[in-house]
């Protein structure tokens, strides 16, 4: 009895150590697949980890990603990061060029560009037509109070003060490019926009506080369309325009809140209308893109925020004194371009307007009226007072 | 059979027990005259104890095991080979679990147990531990915190995929006094957008009242001591929608007693509320998890309540609703319009909080004279346009809208999108007037409300044309 108590003993000892063993095999071989000699390859700087969530990272699709610069405070990166299905001809000759003139022709595969960057400091039309992509109309504010907007196909965040330059802040965006340009979802494309960020701010060692992230459901862009036809542009009453003579007006205005309200406008028309069109904006580069009804002959911006990390993407572009006679806070209003920074609630609110020539001649009654107008219809809806004379 | 036993007693249903070990009981002495049961029925109930006479040795051989040590799996699948009080011949199991084989086997077979258990620990589907209740979603403590009952149970519907339209499921929470069923909590998730008529009219009425509170922190939703309402982010939606084609409008909601009581004590109103509260928040989380979407809505902050009897401010006839230009007319003054309250936590000037802004118009305990409602989240506001059928008498104006039997309900759009404004007399045939002579509260002031409503939540300027009113 004795003997076979110790060798019971011994047995009990050999079942618990292969059971642990069992175990511990297990658990290592699920770790090992993140670590080690295994470990995921990486895009980006090492941003975006392959088969970390989002399906452009997933076992559907093969990537290649070229980096140039990296990101630091006050400088510009771009990453641009080809994915298709493994062995099609696109993807044997992905289009990793910044420029993506291969992508544009529909021969260079599905792309993502991050851009790690300020602001272009010029606060002409460099600044306009970035401002156009940034916060274009047809997306949502980030929720949980991020400076940033989110769609399927693109996404903006405003990295936090301490990775500033100056009072020039730094800003990461993702723009998914090609010929179905729309990511699954808008969660998808904040996953890609707060990787980014995280490793953005490491590696311009602006990572000490908050960390970038996101604990609320990202919201849906409502309607993906754009608007056109009856009633007012962007759905803001004093917005009216004299009814185009060719082509039609459209609007994206998705991105309504009370911290940001933003509506891009396009004027599609015939392609030999459109030279013409853009005149005066070289910084507009979003030649050959199709329209709702055909190419675009004219665009234009609407911007409300007072998001304070917001506002500091219209700094420089219009001077400190009055707009004019009975305008309420700083700017300026020209031919077809209108910023006026004004308190509203006890922040300092950010009003912005442009407009292309075409879209600037059949403002109605004409671009300071409407930009008046527009105003206030919003500072109505925030319960401010007025920012333009009362026309 | 311990294990079916111990988790019949781990369940507070003190009625099920009995009927639970006495099925126990004649099932083992049918069988193989298991001792472990024997115990068990013994103790649990009466009639066990006849039927165990079949088990001519139960009482003494039972004691016998049960002082036998727990026995190998193995050992135990065997039972009818080898007695169990006789070691000295090794049965094939016993023989092989001996080998070197057997102890691979074995050793295994507890690191597969073992796993299974960490398992189960880890999605926590553990049998022994109290259940979140209506879908995994609330806690128990949280579940508990609506009733004031202590014995609080569930019983739950399957929680459909988000595809099944139209889709409705509830989980019914009872707490339970002295065994008795003293109140009711029903949790259900359901597609609002697929609301018409009367449906869409009578979850407006009962969500949309003055006396719920906006949760803010980005959520959509309302509580109060009653109801509670959260939507469903549509990152939800399983179906694929088209460009442009919007996705129905799904929440999840709490109810429970009468939506609009005359008047809840101010203790209970603030113990409900914060419950509420907790629990639909928790409740939308849970589900969302169900559904597998990302993203989770943290517990909200203490909300303001709503005032109630004494304390709901006296009307302001000529600010209806804290309103600029809306007033009361002269007829409608009196006793039965002397008090207002309008959804706490939001202004009468100011961008809208939440969305949803009501004013309940009426006597101090029995706001019932008329109630003013403006929906300014667009999708919510489609579910409450529906409330009219085509057979509503329409309205002219800048906007769209219809009115029929005291209910009238405005749309337009704005800066958000379609918003709704509605009026609604919740008592309109009161007078024995005929048709003709009555006069409508609602349309009488339908007019200046929208006006000044739909300039502040972004519509600009919007007339409202009503027919004419007979006057007197």
């Amino acid at each position: 009895m004795v003997h076979s108590a110790r060798m019971s003993g011994r047995r009990l000892v050999l079942v618990v150590a292969l059971a642990l063993a069992v175990l511990g095999g297990a658990a290592l071989a699920t770790r090992a697949v993140r670590a080690g000699p295994f470990a995921p390859e990486s895009h980006c700087w090492g941003a975006w980890a392959e088969d970390s969530g989002p399906r452009v990272l997933g076992a559907d699709y093969a990537r290649v990603a070229e980096e140039s610069g990296s990101p630091h405070r006050g400088e510009q990166a771009v990453c641009v990061m080809a994915y298709g299905v493994p062995g099609t001809e696109e993807m044997q000759h992905p289009d990793t060029s910044v420029t993506g003139d291969r992508a544009r022709e529909g021969t260079g595969g599905d792309r993502l560009v991050a851009r790690v960057g300020p602001p272009p400091r010029s606060t002409g039309g460099p600044r306009r037509a970035w401002l156009a992509e940034a916060l274009h109309g047809n997306t949502v504010p980030l929720p949980e109070g991020l400076p940033g907007v989110v769609s399927t196909d693109r996404g903006t965040l405003v990295l936090p003060e301490e990775c500033d330059s100056g009072d020039v802040p730094l800003v990461v965006t993702v723009r998914s490019e090609g010929q179905v340009p729309e990511l699954d979802s808008e969660r998808e494309v904040t996953d890609l926009l707060l990787s980014l960020a995280e490793t953005a701010r490491e590696k311009a060692g602006c990572d000490g506080g908050r960390p970038t992230q996101l604990s609320a459901p990202v919201p849906t862009v409502p309607d993906g369309r754009p608007r056109s036809g009856g009633g007012p542009a962007c759905r803001i009453a004093g917005m009216r325009f004299a009814p185009p003579a060719h082509g039609e007006l459209a609007w994206y205005a998705s991105a309504v809140g009370t911290r940001l309200q933003s509506c891009s406008l396009e004027l599609s028309g015939d392609g030999d209308e459109r030279d013409g069109g853009s005149e005066g904006n070289p910084g507009d580069g979003d030649d050959g893109q199709q329209g709702p009804g055909g190419k675009v002959a004219a665009r234009g911006q609407f911007v409300v925020t007072s998001h304070p990390r917001l506002v500091r993407l219209f700094a420089g572009m219009a001077g400190e004194r009055s707009p004019g006679d009975g305008w309420r806070g700083t700017g300026r209003i020209e031919r077809r371009d209108g910023l006026v920074t004004a308190e509203c609630r006890g922040r300092p609110t950010v009003f912005f307007l442009h407009l292309d020539g075409p879209l600037a001649s059949s403002a109605e009654p004409d671009v300071r009226h409407l930009f008046a107008r527009s105003a206030d219809s919003v500072t109505e809806r925030l319960g401010c007072p007025a920012v333009g004379p009362r026309s | 059979m311990t294990e079916k036993n111990s988790e019949k007693h781990s369940e507070k249903h003190p009625g099920d027990s009995a009927a639970g070990s006495s099925t126990g009981s004649s099932t083992g002495s049918a069988t193989d005259c298991c001792p472990g049961d024997g115990t068990e029925a013994g103790t649990g109930n009466s009639s066990g104890n006849s039927s165990g006479n079949d088990c001519g040795d139960s009482s003494p051989g039972g004691k016998d095991d049960m002082n036998d040590n727990p026995e190998e799996p193995g050992a135990a699948a065997a039972p009818s080979a080898t007695p169990p009080a006789a070691p000295k011949q090794p049965g094939r199991l016993r023989r092989m679990a001996r080998s070197r084989g057997g102890i691979a086997v074995v050793g295994a077979l507890v690191g597969a147990l073992l796993g299974t258990g960490v398992m189960a620990w880890r999605s926590g589907e553990l049998p022994f531990v109290a259940r979140d209740m209506c879908w995994g979603s609330l806690s128990p403590e949280v579940a508990e915190a609506l009733f004031t009952d202590t014995d609080v149970r569930s019983r739950e519907l399957p929680l459909r995929r988000a595809t099944e339209d139209p889709m409705h499921t509830e989980c019914s929470i009872q707490g339970f006094g002295a065994d008795e069923l003293e109140s009711e909590v029903t949790a259900s998730v359901r597609t609002l957008g697929e609301l018409k008529g009367a449906q869409a009219w009578d979850w407006t009425r009962q969500y949309l009242s003055s006396r719920m509170t906006p949760l803010g922190g980005g959520i959509t939703g309302m509580a109060s001591s009653q109801r509670a309402w959260v939507a469903l982010p549509t990152s939800c939606h399983e179906r694929s929608y088209e460009p442009g084609e919007n996705p129905p409008l799904r929440v999840v909601t709490l109810a429970s007693d009468a939506s609009d009581p005359d008047y809840v004590n101010e203790v209970d109103a603030r113990r409900g509320l914060d419950a509420m509260s907790r629990a639909v928040v928790r409740l939308a989380d849970g589900v969302m998890e169900k559904y597998g979407c990302e993203g989770r809505y943290p517990d909200p902050p203490r909300l303001p309540g709503p005032p109630e009897g004494k304390s709901v401010q006296a009307v302001d006839n000529e600010r209806l609703c804290g309103l600029q230009g809306v007033a009361l007319p002269g007829w409608a003054r009196g006793e039965d319009a002397s008090a207002v309250r309008t959804t706490p936590g939001t202004t009468s000037d100011g961008p809208l909080r939440g969305g949803v802004h009501s004013c309940d118009v009426g006597r101090p305990f029995g706001m019932d004279r008329i109630r003013l409602t403006t929906v300014a989240e667009p999708r919510l506001a489609r579910v409450v346009s529906r409330a009219l059928g085509q057979r509503a008498d329409r309205l002219g104006g800048d906007g769209e809208g219809a009115h029929a039997g005291g209910l009238s309900v405005y749309t337009a759009d704005c800066q958000r999108g379609r918003t709704a404004f509605v009026a609604w007399e919740k008592d309109p045939d009161k007078d024995d007037d005929t048709a003709s002579e009555r006069r409508s509260l609602g349309l009488a002031v339908l007019p200046s409300y929208v006006k000044a409503e739909a300039k502040r939540v972004g519509c600009g300027e919007v007339n409202v044309q009503v027919p004419r009113l007979p006057s007197r």
